[in-house]
């Protein structure tokens, strides 16, 4: 029959090294813990004493180089806790610069949308007594109108149009308000052409505020259309370094987890490997002690 | 891969099914590692490609508000420099009434061809910034379901690596115990011996 030490010796505990694909720190372990023979070393000495002496110094060593690989993981896995940490607190700081951004945007997008309907009504107004550039030109603030209603609304989409449709409805009426009210100044500009100046009447007068109110309104509409555009800039910005670090986070709890999944393999090794030099060393012991009782037997059956 | 030799240095049936066994379990184990560390390095791919989406994202994110920022800066633009282009009914009869005249007889509607092409451009580009920044959103979104597959593939892996570990474990477990079942088999055996030895001495 064939020892348990040899079958023990033959399933020795292989080491891990897992693929270090993420580029953290590869766990390494040497082929064996052994140190390497020197001729005539065991001369004169019990070979059974000399195997149970390296098998201790390999439970030894095993155990000391398990604890060192868990070390280094647990400071590779706080590491990596950090640095989710920093992450994740950055990124409350981008959300929040994001969220300032974002209403700041807001409210200049409200306010060029409402001054480019008050300019459009203006122009409208300016338009007045030519019929057919003031039809086109109702038309156009009509549409430009409805475009800024349903983009606060969402009428269309109350009315079951789906939300993608009801994005470009409302951007072809922003289009064709801006295209109808380009329209009428054409043919108002046509129409006015031969035109002679006279006094200014009453309606001349209604039609000069009308104009300063139109570019007044106009300007405001641009500048508030200008910020509105920076603070969209900013804000995009601010959700991309949120987003950066949010993907920042993931990497470093992906890091952790990996290096915890580490510590509870070489943990198990560790101690698998640990438990079979105990069962080397317990067989050997027993070995031993058969050699003795076989020593006794012996002396005794010779005495007689 | 491992192969199951046939012992052949014992006739002991009990001692060849040990042997048996102990291979049988060696090659479980092999494998359960082998699996582990795939499933491992697959969860850790997966999780790296699934950084790289959520920075594809934030990025694709970055250039839409870009675009359309740039374009609505643009629009703006185009409407404030509108409001201060002379009209065109001003050019037509500058000396028959005076400026102000001149500027209500042409009014807001009947603008230059220059500030009619700026008050279009301040409606249009926009509009024209805020399609091609959809393009970028619409990106940003694949790049998000693609994170989200990224994600459940890493964790369908992680269960994978869990279940192999699992395997390694039992398979160690199994050992252990061909290993306790040789060594009480070999006491019994040394024992019965040496109780033979004793009687006959």
């Amino acid at each position: 029959m064939s020892s348990p030490a040899s079958i023990t010796a033959s399933v020795a505990a292989s080491t891990y090294a897992p693929a270090a694909a993420s580029g953290a720190a590869a766990i390494t372990t040497s082929s064996s813990l052994l140190t390497e023979p020197v001729p005539n070393a065991l001369q004169g000495a019990d070979p059974l004493d000399m195997l149970a002496f390296f098998e201790s110094r390999n439970q030894s060593l095993g155990v000391a180089d398990g604890s060192q690989r868990i070390d280094d993981l647990e400071q590779q896995r706080h590491a990596a806790v950090q640095k989710q940490r920093d992450a994740v607190a950055q990124e409350v700081a981008a959300q929040k610069d994001h969220g300032f951004w974002d209403d700041l945007g807001n409210i200049l997008g409200e306010v060029a949308k409402v001054a480019a309907v008050i300019a459009s009504v203006a122009a409208t107004v300016c338009t007045a007594g030519s019929a057919a550039p003031l039809a086109i030109a109702v038309v156009g603030a009509v549409l430009s109108a409805a475009s800024f209603a349903d983009g606060e609304f969402h009428v269309l989409q109350g009315l079951g149009v789906k939300s993608d449709v009801a994005g470009w409805i409302d951007t072809g009426m922003a289009i064709g308000g801006a295209v109808a009210t380009a329209g009428a100044g054409m043919l108002s500009s046509a129409a006015q052409a031969g035109a002679s100046a006279g006094m200014l009447s009453s309606a001349d007068r209604a039609r000069s505020l009308g104009v300063l109110v139109s570019q007044t309104v106009t300007v405001v509409s641009g500048v508030a259309q200008i910020g509105h555009g920076a603070a969209g800039i900013a804000a995009g910005q601010a959700e991309a370094r949120a987003d950066q670090d949010a993907a920042d986070a993931v990497a470093a709890q992906a890091r952790s987890d990996q290096a915890t999944r580490w510590v509870q393999v070489v943990l198990d090794d560790t101690t698998d490997t640990d438990k079979k030099s105990k069962g080397i060393l317990s067989t050997l012991s027993n070995i031993d002690a058969i050699q003795n009782d076989t020593a006794v037997a012996a002396s005794t059956a010779v005495r007689g | 891969m491992t192969t199951i030799q046939t012992p052949v240095f014992s006739s002991d049936p009990y001692t060849q099914l040990a042997m048996m066994a102990t291979q049988v379990d060696e090659q479980d184990r092999s494998i359960a590692r082998e699996t582990e560390d795939t499933a491992d390095a697959a969860a850790d791919e997966s999780e790296q490609n699934r950084v790289a989406e959520m920075r594809a994202k934030a990025q694709d994110a970055e250039s839409s508000a870009l675009v359309s920022g740039i374009t609505g800066m643009a629009g703006g633009l185009c409407g404030l420099v509108g409001a201060f282009v002379p009209s065109g009914g001003e050019a037509a009869a500058p000396d028959a009434s005076g400026p102000a005249a001149g500027r209500v007889a042409a009014g807001a509607a009947s603008l230059s061809p220059l500030g009619r092409a700026l008050d279009a451009g301040s409606r249009l580009i926009p509009n024209v910034g805020g399609v091609a920044a959809a393009v970028y959103t619409g990106n940003a979104g694949n790049d998000d379901a693609a994170a989200a597959q990224d994600e459940a593939d890493a964790q369908a892996d992680l269960r994978q690596a869990t279940r192999a570990h699992d395997d390694l474990q039992a398979a160690r477990s199994s050992l252990d115990k061909v290993t306790q079942f040789l060594d009480e088999t070999q006491q019994s055996e040394n024992a019965a011996r040496l109780a033979a030895v004793s009687v006959r001495g």
